[in-house]
């Protein structure tokens, strides 16, 4: 049958580019070439492709491409870029011969256009490898009223899910595995050493890059032991000079700016980069249904309203400066970096809608200086090196010193008694944790041949945490936790590109070895003792990832991998303020992930495009680490008690015709079940192989986005975008359970839309967003309740 | 450009989601209702799930005979009752049942009907009144119910040195008719000598119950030392702490004079002390290493009456048992007997978890002759957080199922004195996490 797609091979360095399998045929022509800028500088990324046909290739990073292809005689051949006007070159095919180019291509800000088309060159490039992965572009999301977290939202398979409003508490489930065991890193960075106030929470898209979900098996650069999971925001890369500053205000008092600024000196390569954010809301929306007390609350009547929130409003605010050089002979980036940033959070509830705290809050800071060096052709060509380091210093504080009381209807006080404790949701406190943490990172790669590639990554963290809290006595402070470790994770890949035809591999292993240490106090003898203590553990992990194009648009992905997730200082040593005790022989978590997945894309250099990414999960987890259900006794220890075996499929769909009509939806089938049969006893657990409590299993999402030119006004861009989410209802507690009065989180299907408009040569843009349009009640764990209707604006400006 | 494709394709997808959102409403989830409610007794089975995370659900369900039947699985069938961490439910046989919901103190009652025609009549919220979302209830009459709390604070000096901690009792009563809200009083638990002289304070107040113008509350202490940290349960002698009633004020002290007589008074889930016929109250000391952390002490039954012990009346039930063991609680019938809820002391293994420690029987107690006899019930019982059982005609209904395995409840009848004095009923299920906390 005859291919309609020519392969062939390239080279495939650090930033990864598409490569193909030679196909030299008599019958076909070779157009090899390098497109450069103006500066002289190459254009990575560029698509050049033949007009009315789907050949097509894409420059890599020093602007060089190679095409080859079975037309002849005269063509046009397009060469297209983000941030530079779209030229077309006169061919003349001649089968047999080759053709040598060499173009220029002028700077322009009308960018948006490419995004999608290159957006695609990025994401499939990493999928080519096998990995099950899905990536999020922010770039085109960052003019609108997005949350970074929104974006990643949208894709199949994770569902994100907050205690309310803005800034609230997150928590992730990545096909069926929840908490730590989805780890998160900032440009491969673990993200816990940034702290909350420095997260998805508060990063703004325009910040970003892009976001990169890794299902089940996780490559070596992203060294922690992710036991489900990883989540790799990448910030921007870039070496233009810009400048993008934005404002959003919106509904619950909601602010939110962002500046982003690059300028690099063209002759010495100096380079400044900066970025900073400020993010604030009141979310005082409106809940339904809640209780309140009717009259005097020492007689506990109750009555059910619709309130307004009154103590969830969220400050975060924070700037990364990156100073130093890029692109020398000496190295392609040297940096001196500064994190800082800041959070407040006021805490409106508890686990549950019930439970209401008027002035409980949560305090964070971080501040972080780091050092990055970045060589590709280090010493010899095709060695790629990156060494990182970072040291980092967290501050978190919760507040919680009231004996005012607080129901939904805000400040409650009794005619009747007079009695008050301090504290809502238990003793008062004021609980400091200061956490200091030394990271290092060594990542290298060598290109052996264009077939073969080995890369070793090595990250080694020493972390600290102490705790005080003023309100103890003096005695209980002196003896409180000090805790900490010594964790390193090692890896090393190899990368068999077209070793057998249409087929990419990567084989990996990896160390990891945690050195656990605790200063804690012995309160079960009579004299009370501080004692340290250390608990060592080392792990194993192996897998691979591989793809098999065995058709022009399908390729066929498998993976797999043993992840674990290493016990963490609390579930080991416990914590006796939260009477936890201890567990020396706590087991770490283990899965066996296993993906397989088909993708099927049609060529981006035709008017439609199609592409559809499915993934076939599967997820065995065992001793997963649980707190010990023991009733009588006060302290409860951390156990291996829970096996869980997910078991679905997640299917992503992009759609773009001619670059105006986007559409997008991405469908979640979770199947994951409480997997422990007996136990210690035993005895048959009544829930096992029911599907796991509290977490949703049917969802999914779409968008449309239009795009209009000179709509309203001339020279500009107008997109109509919307897009809704639907999750399925669910149930509170085991499924098996109950016929009757069973708790359920309803079904929810939220609809937002949206209008942006850019004026591309006046470097503006403004976007109104409205969002959850027809006022649902939207829930997430134990039915608490997120916004209803909400409009922002947004405007943004760019200077290029 | 093709703008004729976006509009049909944005009103079809406006269209779709609006039909999709009328086709997905939220469930109407009243109970039915309009039918008189059975004249005849219906019993309500309650089950408890562990969900593994520190909560546990309760789910009830009502049965019109418990004499026959196979295979009742309430956790399976049953109507669930709202639990945050636990639901602590009761009855006092008048057709109703009622919650506490332990983690935001909400009380709720609801009419009872056969299997899950159950139906919420009232509700209300004791968080404010009570002062914490966990405190405990036990109904003491038919009319009302007790709802405490205790709360410690640290006292240091002025230079911040350790002087000592500080209980402080709160008690409200709750109208059991339209949960309505009585007295509330809050005040300091006063500490005997004993108490001062050992660093001892009252961690709980339980169990309570009601004999003329009297409350009787069973306690727990704690130990703790100079640091002002508490180390483990300790005990040295009987206490119970006396309170008017229905005043709830002036709280006293009481001990017991009976050598030899060491413990805690106030249960677990199982109640400590019951009332008579003659109004005088009868008590089990809590005297085992389980929950109330006493070594090698004999359990006995005390007598209260005129708010304080009446010394003349003591009965060594581990004597007249012959075994060494310690309870928890146990259950009154009539005219002097009753049955208890107990567990093998030597068996039992302090570094287990409570679901491995499943050394229980039931023995039936005689408490004008002094006798006890260790009843033929299965083996491997896990009986800890059995909370209730209904006596009807002298017989008493309880259900009884080994951990994770099958069981059957079990109708006594008091007035045999056999240690095979029972009728086997319906059988139930159970599993690994999930165990009956009563019948109601």
């Amino acid at each position: 049958m005859k291919k309609l797609f020519c392969y062939r091979i390239m080279l495939v360095v650090v930033c990864g580019i598409v490569s193909n399998t030679a196909w030299a045929q008599n019958n076909s022509c070779t157009i090899r070439g390098t497109i450069k800028n103006t500066k002289g500088l190459p254009v990575s990324f560029a698509t050049v492709a033949i007009n009315n046909s789907e050949d097509g290739t894409v420059t890599d990073i020093d602007g060089a491409f190679l095409l080859v292809t079975k037309h002849s005689g005269k063509a046009d051949l397009t060469i297209r870029s983000i941030g530079y006007l779209q030229k077309t070159v006169d061919i003349n095919l001649v089968n047999g011969k080759s053709l040598n180019i060499r173009q220029t291509l002028e700077e322009s800000s009308q960018d948006l256009d490419e995004v999608v088309v290159s957006a695609n060159s990025k994401s499939t490039l990493i999928k080519q490898k096998g990995f099950a992965v899905n990536t999020v572009e922010t770039k085109g999301a960052s003019l609108q009223n997005v949350q970074s977290n929104e974006l990643l939202d949208r894709m199949a398979g994770i569902q994100v899910k907050q205690t309310g409003g803005l800034g609230s508490r997150i928590s992730y489930n990545l096909n069926g595995l929840t908490g730590n065991a989805i780890r998160f890193f900032i440009d491969g960075i673990p993200m816990d050493y940034y702290g909350a106030s420095y997260s998805l929470n508060s990063i703004p898209p325009s910040s970003i890059e892009r976001i990169e979900v890794y299902k089940g098996v996780v490559p070596v650069n992203l060294g922690n032991d992710a036991l489900g999971g990883a989540v790799n925001v990448v910030t921007h890369g870039g070496t233009k000079n810009d400048m993008d500053f934005s404002y959003s205000l919106g509904s619950f008092n909601t602010h939110q700016a962002s500046v982003n600024g690059l300028w690099r000196d063209e002759k010495t390569g100096f380079t400044l980069k900066g970025n900073a954010f400020y993010n604030y809301s009141d979310n005082n929306y409106k809940v339904r249904d809640v209780g309140a007390y009717d009259g005097d609350p020492a007689l506990g009547r109750i009555k059910y309203i619709d309130a307004e929130r009154f103590n969830d409003a969220y400050e975060s605010y924070g700037t990364k400066v990156d100073i130093g050089f890029t692109e020398k002979s000496w190295a392609d980036i040297f940096l001196l970096s500064l994190v800082y940033s800041d959070m407040d959070k006021e805490i409106q509830t508890g686990s549950t809608m019930e439970v209401v705290y008027g002035e409980r809050k949560y305090e964070s800071s971080t501040l972080a200086p780091s050092l990055n060096y970045i060589k590709s052709d280090f010493l010899t060509e095709g060695l790629d090196v990156n060494l990182f380091g970072m040291y980092s210093h967290l501050n978190r504080q919760i507040i919680d010193t009231t004996s005012n009381e607080y129901d939904w209807t805000g400040l409650i006080k009794s005619d009747i008694i007079d009695f008050t404790n301090p504290g809502e949701a238990g003793d008062p406190t004021l609980n400091e944790d200061i956490e200091t943490s030394l990271i290092n990172r060594f990542n290298v790669s060598y290109q052996i041949n264009s077939k073969l590639h080995v890369g070793g990554n090595y990250i080694r963290t020493d972390f600290n945490r102490t705790s005080d809290d003023v309100l103890l006595t003096p005695k209980e402070r002196e003896l409180l936790d000090d805790k900490g470790y010594i964790k390193n994770v090692a890896g090393l890949t190899l990368e068999m590109n077209e070793l057998v035809p249409n087929v990419k591999s990567s084989f990996f292993v990896k160390y990891y070895a945690q050195n656990v240490n605790a200063l804690f106090r012995n309160s079960s003898t009579s004299s009370i003792e501080q004692e340290q203590v250390t608990n060592k553990y080392q792990n194993t992990g192996f897998g691979f990832a591989s793809s098999y194009k065995f058709a022009e648009k399908l390729r066929l992905q498998i993976s797999a991998e043993n992840g674990v997730r290493l016990p963490e200082s609390q579930e080991i040593f416990g914590n006796n303020a939260e009477n936890i005790s201890t567990n020396y022989n706590l087991k770490p978590e283990r899965s066996i992930n296993a993906n397989v997945g088909l993708n099927y894309s049609t060529s981006p250099f035709v008017k439609h495009h199609l592409a559809v990414n499915t993934n076939f999960f599967y997820r065995d987890t065992k001793d997963m680490i649980r707190q010990a259900n023991s009733v009588s006794d006060e302290d409860y220890a951390f156990e291996n008690l829970e096996d869980v075996l997910s078991t679905g499929v997640d299917v992503d769909m992009n759609y773009t015709y001619d670059k105006n009509l986007h559409l997008r939806m991405s469908v979640s089938v979770l199947n994951a079940r409480f997997n422990t049969q007996f136990d210690e006893n035993g005895a048959e657990y009544a829930y096992y192989r029911d599907r796991l409590r509290n977490e949703p299993y049917f969802y999914f999402n779409y968008g449309v986005n239009y795009r209009f030119n000179d709509l309203l006004f001339n020279q500009s861009i107008t997109q109509l975008s919307y897009s809704a989410k639907y999750i399925h209802e669910y149930y509170r507690n085991y499924a098996s359970f109950g016929s009757a009065n069973k708790d359920i989180i309803p079904t929810q299907f939220s609809h937002d839309v949206g209008i942006t408009i850019r004026f591309p040569q006046n470097h503006y843009s403004i976007s109104l967003d409205a969002k959850n349009i027809f006022n649902q009640t939207l829930y997430d764990n134990f039915a608490l309740q997120k916004p209803g209707r909400a409009i922002y604006l947004k405007i943004n400006y760019s200077i290029h | 450009m093709n703008t004729k494709l976006f509009k049909p394709f944005v009103v079809a997808a406006f269209l779709g989601s609006l039909f999709l959102n009328i086709a997905c409403s939220d469930d109407n989830d009243d109970t039915p209702s309009g039918e008189n409610p059975d004249p005849t007794k219906i019993y309500t089975l309650a089950q408890e799930i562990n969900n593994g995370d520190r909560t546990a659900t309760a789910y009830i369900q009502g049965f019109t005979d418990l004499t026959t039947g196979t295979d009742i699985n309430v956790a399976a069938n049953g109507y669930e009752i709202q639990s945050t961490v636990a639901a602590r439910l009761f009855s006092v046989n008048d057709g109703h049942i009622f919650n506490m919901d332990y983690g935001s103190a909400d009380l709720a009652k609801f009419s009872v009907g056969e299997n899950t025609n159950f139906k919420m009549t009232n509700e209300a919220a004791a968080e404010y009144a009570i002062g914490t979302v966990h405190p405990r209830w036990k109904p003491v009459n038919n009319t009302t119910a007790l709802l405490h709390n205790v709360s410690t604070e640290t006292i240091t000096d002025a230079a911040g040195n350790y002087v000592e901690e500080k209980a402080t009792a709160r008690i409200m009563s709750v109208d059991l008719e339209d949960l309505s809200f009585g007295a509330i009083q809050e005040f300091t638990i006063p500490k005997s000598q004993t108490d001062i002289d050992n660093d001892f304070y009252t961690f709980r107040i339980d169990a309570p119950v009601v004999a003329g113008s009297k409350v009787y509350y069973g306690l727990q202490k704690f130990e703790y030392n100079e640091d002002g940290l508490r180390i483990g349960g300790n005990h040295l002698n009987i206490q119970t702490l006396v309170v008017d009633y229905p005043s709830l004020e002036n709280p006293v002290l009481v001990e017991s004079g009976v050598s030899g007589v060491v413990g805690a008074t106030n249960g677990y889930r199982t109640p400590s002390m019951h009332i008579n016929e003659d109004g005088d109250v009868y008590q089990l000391t809590g005297s085992g290493p389980l929950v109330h952390a006493v070594q090698d002490k004999d359990t006995y039954f005390l007598k209260l009456s005129n708010g304080s012990y009446d010394d003349s009346y003591s009965f060594n039930l581990s004597q007249a048992l012959g075994q060494n063991i310690a309870s928890t609680g146990w259950f009154y019938v009539a005219d002097g007997i009753g049955y208890v809820t107990y567990y093998d002391v030597d068996e039992y293994i302090s570094t287990d978890g409570d679901y491995q420690n499943i050394y229980w029987g039931v023995a039936r107690v005689d408490l004008v002759n002094k006798t006890a006899v260790a009843l033929n019930v299965p083996a491997d019982l896990y009986l800890l957080e059995y909370q209730n059982v209904v006596i009807e005609d002298g017989k008493m209904f309880m259900v009884l199922a080994p951990v994770g395995g099958d069981g059957n409840v079990y109708i006594f009848n008091s007035s045999s004195e056999s240690a095979d004095g029972f009728e086997i009923g319906a059988s139930v299920k159970t599993g690994a996490s999930s165990f009956y906390i009563g019948v109601y």
